[in-house]
């Protein structure tokens, strides 16, 4: 299970620093992994008790065996793999999935509330990816701040003990980096 | 997009956020100078209140949706009795396919909707079960039929409904070139499927153009039913998860703020829906954030100019060429009824709207009929309704009478703060008394039921007799009796043990209960109003050698000492002090809300408002994981929290807040007690201030009746509400009923406050004026008289509330015919007002509009003119379109010139402030109806 030979922190590392190699590589690696523990997960489990970090935790006691998994952890870096897996996951999915759009393959979509229409969705990821990025030219921390929350699923306490700030600091960083994404995001539908 | 904007947005917005959206957008105009990130800011701050979207549940969800989408899944055989044969659409809660009946009896082709694997949750399962039954409880020739139902082999319901094979009505009408005639008779067809479901109490909640296909046979189907509301016929509390918004083009209003969902929402969206098919274009102009805003704050759906504006030529053309005219005949066509009625649909108030499908459907019929439309009769106040919706903060501040209403606001919160912060302290020691008197009365009182107060005096006697010779236990007793005492207001008695316990204590040994003893004291000595004495016993050495939750404890309540005796800084070092202590020793969650919530309270006095906000908030958050005495505290802080968001405009979270404060008030304190009372009062304000006067109306009585019972008639409370009651009559025309409640509220307000003092003044001219307009004028005379003369005596001549008084006063002087008196009054008030309150200020346009009557009634008709036109000129700026003050002041301008004998002039001036005056209900009819018989009568 883990004869992978680079890994997957370094990985996870490079990918984020837009390396398309990395990006295929993680694909390879993390992605089915994922995929599987997103699928059985899924099934198993009801709304909103799927977390990402169990998920990423998962995947790499899978591929890596414990002692990957506790340098990761020991330093922090948990919250800030399973962001960044779960944001490549996402960008990914809507790719293909626009890819597919274009090709027609779904048509009429009802709604459920809360929910973006599906058609709608894989856009609205592509758009905030983009989003992402000029937020964090403008404020590293607002853009850490939504990986963290968004992406990985922390808790408020968790990101400002990580990030070492006030939990007011992250709810204040929180709000802002959400209203100037949805300012900038492309508007759904 | 470049960072440096980006960071200055940032800046911005969290430096605006908090404010109210007047107050942003009053600053971006005034202070941005570039339009980019003028419209950026205004673009986030809108953003921020949207209140779901992508970013709003977590990344995980939406990759489960990618992944339910990701239709790689191969397609299902067959499901029940049917074979599948395509994929139709896949949602969050279900998949739709097309299927064939596989048992060869019938050749149909239908759709088959079944459940989502991952969505078997009993909520889900109820979900998907309801859009069943809805959809069986519907047969109607324009509503998609449910043909079977069953359960799959994996357990999975799901039901058949006939496949339509059709186009989405828009792109139906665009394709067969349908004119406008024929787009509404198919829309007709859409409103009798809607009204069909409305009359089964079922409201759609999602209609939209890919919901509403057309067939081949060019029949209307309506389809999904997946969010329907089944309407239980009375209101409903509606969940979390019912109140998202849908689809954000459609969506209604009251689907965004989380507000009752009636027939009207259907009406809404039918309203944009009539909008696209007239003229290809959604009714709010883009789909962004701003377009939800506009949407939001009631204005009106772009006017067929606007939209050509926005539209290039060529799309116009071909627009109009989808419905076999040209753009100038389409826009004449649609202008009036047409434009009226999509107006009235649209409005975003539901009980302005069509109450359903069939008042829509009604005047559609009508205006293919020739007939006038409904929706014409009452657009004169529709223009009134969306300037009150808008500003609903703003006009209930333009009444006279609210100057009071703020004034005794600030005094009630202050009483409140300084009313409920013992009520957490005592709690804990209640039980224990109760117990200690559990077998005291029905021997030695038969038959009677023993007051709490008889109870405490009982036990305190006990006290004495039974622990004489137990100086540690008495004292323990004195001390409990003592906070239960105080925690009942009855200072004195909690005075008098509290000194014995000192006395006691002194002997102790233990610096610690010593200390506990004298805080108690300090506190009863305090607030039965002996500063100086509670002061002495909080030196700075009482703090030497004490540390933990007492040392806490002290420190709050030499804050408190500090407070009440207006030293503010030390209060807040004081308070700080505590709450830095208590976070550094880890005390329980309801010892630092406490501190939190001194602090926050403290705020308010100081006006800095929105740290007490955030204070409060924390507070609250933090009160709500305490337990038992903790409950107490937390509804008093949430009640608090809710009255500074009522002052902050925040009025759905106000409600929210406050709703839930009364029920667990309800539950903590009962229905007779004046904090219960004083939710409903807030509660009730709310209603007002969104102009729900039927809601506002019982609470406001209610809340009167508790709030006298508990705490008497004279008390400062009781007459806030009488004062809330008489400016809530008085906003609905309602003078005679308001009068009483103003005198009750004068009386009030001079026993609280002395006969001395500039609120009394102002509550003395708002009775005047009400008796004045039911025609008393001696009694209203005297009474203006006499607040003049206190004002004169507080607050002196220079003073906007003396130029207020004096307006009033005028009032009156004009009704008893002394015009001249009448004239220097307001000459005066008009010139103090300027002075103090600012040029721009919109009461200045009323002093000015009565001055200028008053003139023209003297026949100086050309100063008459200059001073409605400089009335007008205020009004226009700082007050919104169709407001009655602009109104009166254009009308005199009318009057004026009726006064000259320039009639037609004067008629057609006088046409549209007519028509906004004669929309409202009763405000200030006595004032321009005399001047409207006149321009009439000019007229002949």
């Amino acid at each position: 299970m883990s004869e992978t030979s680079t890994p997957v922190t370094e990985l996870l590392e490079q990918a984020a620093t837009g390396d398309p190699e990395a990006l295929a590589a993680l694909n390879e690696s993390i992605y089915p992994a994922l995929r599987s523990i997103a699928r059985r997960q899924l099934r198993a489990h009801q709304r909103g008790t799927l977390c990402t970090t169990d998920l990423v935790h998962e995947t790499y006691l899978r591929l890596f065996g414990s002692d990957g998994y506790q340098n990761l952890e020991g330093s922090g870096h948990l919250y800030a793999a399973a962001a960044r897996a779960m944001r490549h996951v996402l960008v990914d999915y809507a790719r293909r999935q626009g890819a597919e759009k274009r090709g027609g393959s779904l048509r009429r979509v009802a709604l459920e509330e809360g929910k973006i229409a599906a058609e709608h969705l894989p856009e609205q990821v592509l758009s905030l990816d983009g989003a992402l990025e000029h937020l964090k030219s403008a404020d590293r921390r607002c853009h850490e701040v939504v990986l963290l929350k968004f992406f990985a699923g922390c808790s408020i306490e968790d990101i400002a003990a990580h990030l070492e700030v006030s939990d007011m600091t992250v709810k204040r960083d929180w709000r802002k980096a959400r209203a100037y994404l949805y300012a900038s995001m492309e508007p759904e539908a | 997009m470049n960072s440096e904007r980006d960071q200055a947005a940032l800046a911005l917005f969290e430096q605006l956020v908090e404010l109210t959206p007047d107050a942003q957008r009053d600053y971006l105009d005034r202070e941005v100078t570039s339009p980019e990130l003028r419209e950026q800011v205004a673009q986030m701050l809108a953003a921020d209140r949207r209140e779901a979207g992508l970013l709003d549940l977590p990344a995980t969800d939406h990759a489960a949706q990618l992944l339910d989408l990701h239709t790689e899944a191969p397609l299902p055989e067959a499901i029940g009795s049917y074979r599948i044969e395509d994929r139709l659409g896949v949602g969050g809660m279900a998949v739709v396919y097309r299927a064939q009946r596989d048992d060869g009896a019938f050749d149909q082709t239908v759709a088959l909707k079944v459940i989502q694997p991952h969505r078997v949750s009993a909520h889900w399962r109820e979900r998907f079960l309801q859009e069943r039954q809805i959809l069986a409880s519907l047969e109607h020739p324009n509503i998609a039929r449910l043909l079977d139902g069953g359960v799959a082999e994996d357990g999975s319901p799901y039901f058949v409904l006939e496949f339509v094979a059709g186009k989405p009505i828009h792109e139906y009408c665009d394709s067969h070139r349908l004119n406008l005639r024929e787009r509404l008779q198919l829309l007709l067809a859409v409103c009798d499927a809607v009204s069909h479901a409305h009359r089964n109490l079922v409201v759609h909640r999602d209609l939209k153009p890919s919901n509403i296909l057309v067939n081949t046979e060019g029949e209307v189907k309506l389809l999904d039913f997946g969010i329907a509301k089944l309407l239980s016929g009375q209101a409903e509390t509606l969940t979390m998860t019912d109140q998202r918004p849908l689809t954000p083009e459609y969506a209604a209003p009251e689907q965004y703020a989380g507000e009752a969902i009636t027939t009207a929402t259907d009406s809404y969206a039918l309203g944009v829906l009539l909008y696209e098919l007239l003229l290809g274009s959604r009714p709010f102009a883009g789909e962004s954030a701003l377009a939800l805003e506009q949407r939001l704050s009631g204005r009106p759906p772009r006017s067929i100019s606007r939209l050509a504006a926005d539209t290039s030529e060529e799309d116009r053309e071909s627009i109009a060429a989808a419905r076999q005219l040209t753009w100038s005949r389409l826009r004449r066509q649609v202008q009036g009824d047409l434009e009226t009625i999509v107006q009235k649909a649209l409005r975003r108030e539901p009980e302005r709207r069509y109450q359903s499908a069939d008042g829509l459907a009604d005047d559609l019929r009508r205006y293919l009929s020739g007939l006038p439309v409904q929706a014409r009769r009452a657009s004169a106040r529709y223009r009134l309704g969306k300037f009150v919706s808008r500003h609903r903060v703003g006009t209930a501040l333009a009444a006279g009478l609210t100057l009071a209403l703020l004034a005794s606001l600030g005094v009630a919160l202050q009483q409140t703060i300084q009313a409920r912060a013992e009520a957490l302290r005592a709690n804990q020691t209640r039980d224990f008394v109760v117990s200690l008197f559990e077998y005291a009365s029905p021997d030695k009182n038969p038959g009677d039921r023993l007051t709490a107060r008889q109870l405490l005096n009982l036990g305190a006697a006990r006290i004495e007799q039974e622990l004489g010779d137990e100086p540690e236990l008495k004292s323990d007793m004195l001390v409990v009796m003592a906070e239960t005492f105080l925690q009942l207001g009855i200072y004195d008695r909690a005075q008098t043990l509290a000194e014995e316990a000192v006395a006691l204590r002194d002997a102790s040994p233990d610096l610690r209960r010593r200390q506990e003893a004298r805080l108690i004291l300090a506190r009863a000595r305090r607030q039965s109003g002996d500063l100086p004495g509670a002061e002495a016993l909080l030196n700075d050495d009482v703090l030497e050698n004490t540390a933990g939750q007492l040392r806490a404890a002290l420190l709050v309540e030499r804050g408190e000492l500090a407070r009440d005796q207006a030293r503010y800084d030390d209060a807040a070092t004081a308070f700080e002090a505590a709450l830095a202590l208590d976070r550094a020793q880890g005390a329980p969650p309801a010892d630092v809300a406490r501190d939190l919530y001194q602090l926050a309270s403290l705020k308010v006095l100081t006006g800095e408002n929105d740290q007490s906000l955030e204070l409060m908030r924390e507070a609250g958050n933090l009160a709500s994981q305490a337990q038992g005495p903790g409950a107490t505290l937390f509804a008093t802080i949430q009640h608090d929290l809710g009255v500074l968001l009522i002052q902050r405009g925040e009025l759905e979270e106000a409600k929210r807040v406050l709703s839930e404060v009364r029920t667990l008030r309800r539950q903590l304190l009962g229905e007779q007690h004046p904090d219960y009372g004083a939710t409903l009062k807030e509660l009730a304000g709310i209603a007002r201030l969104n102009g729900d006067s039927e809601a506002a109306e019982p609470l406001y009585l209610e809340a009167l009746e508790i709030t006298k019972a508990a705490l008497g008639v004279d008390h400062s409370e009781t007459a806030n509400l009488h004062n809330s009651l008489a400016v809530f009559y008085r906003g609905q025309g309602a003078n005679r009923k308001a009068l009483p409640f103003a005198l009750a509220a004068l009386a009030g307000a001079r026993s609280n406050l002395g006969e001395e003092h500039p609120t009394v003044g102002v509550m003395t001219a708002n009775a005047a004026d009400l008796q004045r307009s039911v025609g008393e004028l001696e009694k209203a005379s005297e009474l203006a008289h006499r607040a003049l003369a206190i004002q004169l005596a507080t607050v002196g001549e220079e003073h906007h509330l003396t130029a207020v008084v004096r307006n009033a006063l005028a009032a009156v002087q004009f009704d008893l015919g002394d015009f001249a008196g009448a004239e220097d009054q307001l000459r005066s008030a008009a010139r103090v007002f300027r002075q103090t309150a600012g040029p721009d200020h919109p009461h200045l346009a009323n002093i000015e509009n009565s001055l200028a009557r008053v003139l023209l009634t003297r026949g100086k008709l050309d100063d008459a003119g200059s001073r409605y036109q400089v009335a007008l000129d205020i009004a226009a700026k700082a007050l919104p379109e169709g407001h009655a003050t602009t109104a009166v002041a254009a009308l005199g301008l009318a009057h004026v010139a009726a006064s000259r004998g320039q009639c037609d002039t004067a008629a057609e001036l006088a046409e549209e402030p007519l028509a906004v005056l004669n929309s409202q209900p009763a405000s200030r009819r006595d004032v321009w109806e005399p001047a409207a018989q006149d321009i009439a009568a000019c007229k002949g």
